[in-house]
């Protein structure tokens, strides 16, 4: 667990530590120790566009050693301060080694225990949605509703709101603080309707700066039901004043943190397998930097604009066997996808990512990115409910059986990967009164479960 | 000369600012033409680099480090262009709105804005208005763009175009603006100039705003 004491000594570790520019380390430290971790382990030109879940264990080892040096040669770097902070690998084993293994998440009929798991675990792995996609501030009461309203959906992340009683709700602002506040009586009435006011919750949604967090972070922790705190850093590999003001909150509250960053193919660590490499190292730095008691670094493919291309199906997989087969932490990838609400891509391009991961031994996701994330009112329940029964079906497949499925799901999407169809808003497909689909949107979901029972999938 | 036109183009594919300036300068002594060597070696080079990106061959590092390179030739060529013969396509201040730090999308429209000859100064991640402004009066700047990833840092979108009236140099700058959340319904409601949906587009985008006259916002999608 994050304790504000050691939180504040990384703090003036990293204000000390050695001077390096943003952009020495996005374009010459970062790359160039990347290449030679790549070099150095034989790891260049792995990618097996046959198996885009992993078959080989020892190759997923040796991504785990080189990921591991990458963190303990070059630590992290703060924008803020323009400094780096550098880890010894003993205190990062260290720091792995203290990482919990095991949360209680919630209360009475909601409790959820969020356990480490391995590769082809049988434990169940645990769902949280939504992400943080904008919406109407007046949807938020009922579509949270709704997508709590399945047993199948552990945590509440839900999504986000960009204007206050109206008022836009400016980043960086006391606008924004008070979007904060307001989330988070939203979130409680939602809750409250839904039967659901014990459940997990993450948060905060609509926190775009620290802003947000510092207001709305209090009102939904609970001693007894801790809230899960969204730390994110400003990217891989990289930290910042912004997020330690997040993280320091939850340790002063007691709350469970999850932090991270998204890693992304074809930028700054390179191709799929550099990427690998920075991702295990972003991982297991938020341990040693934070204490963080959840992972949350993503694999993206800038190009592609997407996690669901079969070359970053390949490398989520390789990165969480490495650090499930490695260490006992609790890991949380998001599967980045572009499709949306009633469409059939959205389902086979979620089912392909959720089956990757699940059966490589991550522990919880966070999901649905409908539309990208980037449409307004582009989210409904009913996907959110269909990953969560993919996710957690996923435990009961082999490496072998999730490969063969995976490559089946390609095969509906592939070719329209990094153009996908953003489908229809929560208002076009879905029935705001009675929080049910169109027939439309049922037919999809329905035929899609149809066509993956038949290849296996137990949903 | 094709022979110093190749190694322009090389320097610049490697990122070599320093190179890529020292060739420039031997190419001026010798009488090439400040277009020549923009066009001939630096553009070659960038194109190329465009080329590896997608073809998984070169990433971000590498494409940032060839528009810097690019960029410090550029500067160097400035003073040796006559003012019609002034082969930068024009000037344009970039960043991600305030509260906003995603920048690989920023990154790249800059990159692509570089490699198609504009002078791009790139001011990064979480920009306010006032700096938007303050930056495109100090650099002589012919656009202005914003990037936004989220809805709440596309307000000051808006603000800054409110702002730019408010101070009367709203026809001063050409306003363009992109990023996720972004729609052309969002750009015309703002009255900004224009909106491009990929880095590829904003050059394009960036080119008509410049030399078209436009009555109302221009969308490339
Ligand atoms: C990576 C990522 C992050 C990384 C950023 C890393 C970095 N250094 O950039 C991290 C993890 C830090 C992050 C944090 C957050 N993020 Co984020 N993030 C993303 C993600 C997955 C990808 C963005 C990306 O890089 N895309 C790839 C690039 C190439 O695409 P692009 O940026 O769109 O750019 C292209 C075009 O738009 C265009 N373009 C871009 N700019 C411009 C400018 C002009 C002038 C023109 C003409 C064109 C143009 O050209 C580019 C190239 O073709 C998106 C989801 C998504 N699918 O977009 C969410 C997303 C943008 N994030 C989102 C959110 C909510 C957040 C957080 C608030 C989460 C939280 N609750 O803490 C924080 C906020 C941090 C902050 N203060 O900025 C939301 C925004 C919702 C909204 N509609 O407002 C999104 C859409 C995700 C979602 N809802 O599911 N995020």
């Amino acid at each position: 667990m994050a304790s504000v004491k050691k939180i504040v000594q990384m703090m003036e570790r990293v204000k000390d530590g050695p001077a390096c520019t943003t952009a020495d380390w996005d374009y010459k430290i970062v790359p160039g120790t990347v290449r030679e971790m790549l070099k150095k382990y034989d790891l260049a030109k792995t990618y097996n566009p046959e198996t885009p879940v992993n078959q080989d264990m020892e190759l997923a080892d040796r991504f785990f050693e080189a990921g591991l040096e990458l963190a303990a040669t070059i630590g992290l770097h703060c924008t803020d301060t323009e400094t780096q902070i550098i880890f010894s690998k003993e205190e990062i084993l260290e720091a792995l080694r203290d990482a919990p293994s095991e949360l209680v998440l919630g209360v009475g009929k909601d409790r959820r225990i969020l356990k480490s798991r391995g590769v082809e675990d049988k434990v169940e792995p645990l769902y949280c949605t939504s992400l943080s996609i904008q919406i109407d501030e007046e949807l938020y009461i009922p579509l949270v509703q709704g997508l709590v309203g399945r047993p199948n959906i552990d945590i509440l992340q839900g999504p986000s709101i960009d204007t206050v009683f109206g008022i836009p709700a400016f980043a960086d602002s006391p606008f924004e603080t008070a979007a904060g506040l307001r989330e988070a009586k939203l979130r409680a009435e939602a809750l409250w309707r839904a039967g659901r006011p014990d459940m997990p919750q993450m948060c905060l949604s609509s926190s775009t700066t620290h802003f947000a967090f510092l207001s709305g972070y209090p009102m939904i922790h609970r001693p007894e039901n801790p809230a899960i705190g969204i730390a994110l850093q400003p990217a891989e590999l990289k930290t910042n004043y912004s997020n330690f003001h997040k993280v320091l909150m939850v340790a002063g509250y007691g709350g469970i943190l999850r932090s991270g960053v998204t890693s992304m193919i074809g930028g700054y660590s390179g191709p799929q397998e550099g990427t690998v490499i920075a991702n295990i190292a972003s991982d297991i730095l938020q341990f040693a930097l934070l204490g963080a008691d959840i992972s949350n670094s993503s694999m993206y493919d800038v190009r592609k604009n997407s996690a669901c291309c079969r070359n970053a199906l390949w490398a989520m997989s390789m990165s969480v066997q490495a650090t499930s087969r490695n260490t006992h932490t609790i890991l949380d990838k998001i599967i980045n996808q572009s499709a949306g609400p009633c469409t059939k891509d959205i389902l086979y391009t979620n089912m392909a990512g959720l089956v990757t991961t699940g059966v490589s031994g991550m522990e919880l996701t966070t999901g649905p990115r409908s539309a990208g994330g980037a449409k307004r009112n582009h989210i409904t329940p009913l996907e959110a409910y269909f990953s969560a029964d993919v996710f957690k079906a996923s435990a009961k497949l082999s490496l072998e059986e999730a490969n063969e499925l995976v490559l089946y799901g390609l095969t509906k999407y592939e070719d329209t990967v990094d153009n996908q169809p953003a489908g229809k808003s929560f208002y076009d497909c879905y029935d705001i009164d009675t929080l049910q689909p169109s027939d439309e949107w049922k037919r999809m979901d329905d035929e899609v479960r149809e066509d993956l029972r038949n290849r296996g999938l137990s949903i | 000369m094709s022979e110093l036109f190749k190694d322009l183009s090389q320097a610049i594919y490697d990122g070599d600012a320093e190179k890529a300036v020292e060739l420039a300068k031997s190419g001026i002594d010798a009488g090439v033409k400040p277009n020549e060597l923009i066009d001939n070696g630096g553009v070659d080079g960038l194109e190329r680099l465009g080329t590896a990106f997608n073809e998984m061959e070169a990433f971000l590092p590498e494409l940032m480090l060839g528009g810097e390179a690019m960029k410090a030739m550029l500067d160097y060529l400035m003073p040796f262009m006559a003012k019609d013969d002034s082969s930068s396509a024009g000037t344009i201040v970039v960043g991600t709105a305030q509260g906003d730090l995603h920048d690989i999308g920023l990154n790249l429209v800059a990159t692509q804005l570089a490699v198609a000859g504009f002078k791009v100064v790139n001011l990064g991640t979480d920009i306010t208005v006032k700096e938007y402004i303050a930056e495109a009066k100090k650099n002589d700047a012919d656009i202005i763009g914003i990037s936004s990833l989220m809805t709440s840092s596309a307000y000051y979108q808006e603000e800054l175009l409110k702002r730019m009236i408010q101070e009367g140099i709203r026809d001063n700058y050409k306003v363009v603006v992109g990023g996720g959340p972004i729609t052309p319904q969002w750009t015309k409601d703002i009255g900004a100039d224009g909106y491009a949906r990929t880095a590829v587009q904003a050059v394009d985008l960036c080119k008509r705003v410049m030399t078209e006259d436009l009555s109302e916002a221009l969308i490339i999608e």
